[in-house]
């Protein structure tokens, strides 16, 4: 199993090193498609490994890569999506620039309808909402999404948060 | 298939635990909570493991990575999600709209049932505090040492990502 970990783990660093090329080639591309697209190469690259070299117990090699490479992507993505889209961490890169800020700055800054214009419209494009004069409403897929997590948040009674 | 099992097995008893402790302790230091959980079932990973498959490291590191990632980049990111996602939020309140549906100018007074989008940013801005990531001292907001070093690892960062400058319009 030593060669099917070893495999996985040179498929996730080629997803890796990938997708950092190319968002450096063309950093207007759909990223999040584009990573998605990566995976599943990353994937399609373990299984051809497992059928070419790993001939031993095949079946088990394969599910220990494909597992591998999916809990390397799903510890990497939330520190990526920190990278791009945290307030907080764009916070204190702010402040980082001028040394000091004034609070009421940053408020402004970051509690913008702009910022919030821009997440709709990306929730619009992702399907979760539709825009109809102005006002906005959920779709199917983002009223499921939106009871999952209200389960969610009775279950641990986790208050209105956000 | 043992490594899995062991891992999924750990997985289910670190969501009963925190399940349990929330439900009866309320605390807000959860994601704490929760980490503290995590550390405390690993050892049962590891006992499970060696005595299930007393020879093999490799299945054991397997098992840990599993649960690892089923923990930190499942039930933490769920927790994560349902507790301080900005999106999700708007998402319940505008299923929680009488009408079922809002305008951006009622987003913006009344997310999160009603706090506006003012607080959010306040909330984060004390998460920060709390954290030791800044202070503000006469309405002046300022990087600690441990704030300076993280703004400068996630500038760098996103520059090898070619995301867009931080600009004070408040849209990157």
């Amino acid at each position: 199993m030593t060669s099917a970990l070893a495999s996985a783990l040179i498929w996730f660093t080629i997803f890796l090193i990938g997708h950092l090329i190319y968002f450096n080639v063309n950093p207007a591309a759909m990223r999040a498609k584009f990573m998605m697209n990566l995976l599943l190469i990353a994937l399609l690259g373990h299984l051809a490994s497992a059928m070419l070299l790993l001939q031993s117990d095949m079946v088990m090699s394969l599910l220990w890569g494909w597992l591998t490479i999916l809990c390397l992507f799903v510890l990497y993505m939330p520190f990526y999506y920190v990278i791009a889209t945290s307030l907080s961490v764009q916070s204190m890169i702010l402040v980082q620039t001028k040394g000091q800020y004034p609070l009421q700055q940053l408020q402004e800054a970051f509690v913008s309808k702009t910022l919030v214009g821009d997440r709709l419209s990306t929730m619009v494009a992702n399907g979760y909402l539709v825009e109809v004069d102005g006002h906005y409403c959920l779709t199917l897929k983002g009223r499921r999404v939106a009871r999952i997590f209200l389960f969610f948040k009775g279950l641990w009674k986790l208050g209105a948060g956000g | 298939m043992k490594p899995i099992l062991i891992a999924l097995v750990a997985e289910i008893i670190c969501l009963i635990i925190f399940t349990v402790w929330l439900r009866i302790f309320p605390t807000e230091q959860r994601a704490k909570m929760m980490t503290g959980c995590f550390f405390a079932v690993l050892p049962l990973v590891i006992i499970l493991h060696f005595l299930i498959n007393p020879h093999d490291g490799v299945a054991l590191a397997f098992s840990v990575l599993l649960f690892g990632a089923g923990f930190f980049g499942g039930l933490l990111q769920l927790y994560n999600l349902a507790d301080r996602g900005f999106s999700l939020r708007i998402l319940i309140d505008i299923d929680e709209a009488p009408s079922g549906q809002m305008s951006l100018d009622e987003i913006m007074t009344g997310y999160s049932q009603g706090r506006g989008i003012g607080w959010m940013y306040s909330k984060r801005i004390e998460d920060m505090k709390s954290q030791g990531l800044v202070m503000i001292s006469d309405g002046i907001v300022s990087n600690t040492g441990k704030g300076k070093r993280a703004a400068v690892l996630f500038s760098r960062l996103r520059r090898w990502f070619r995301f867009p400058a931080v600009s004070p319009a408040g849209h990157t």
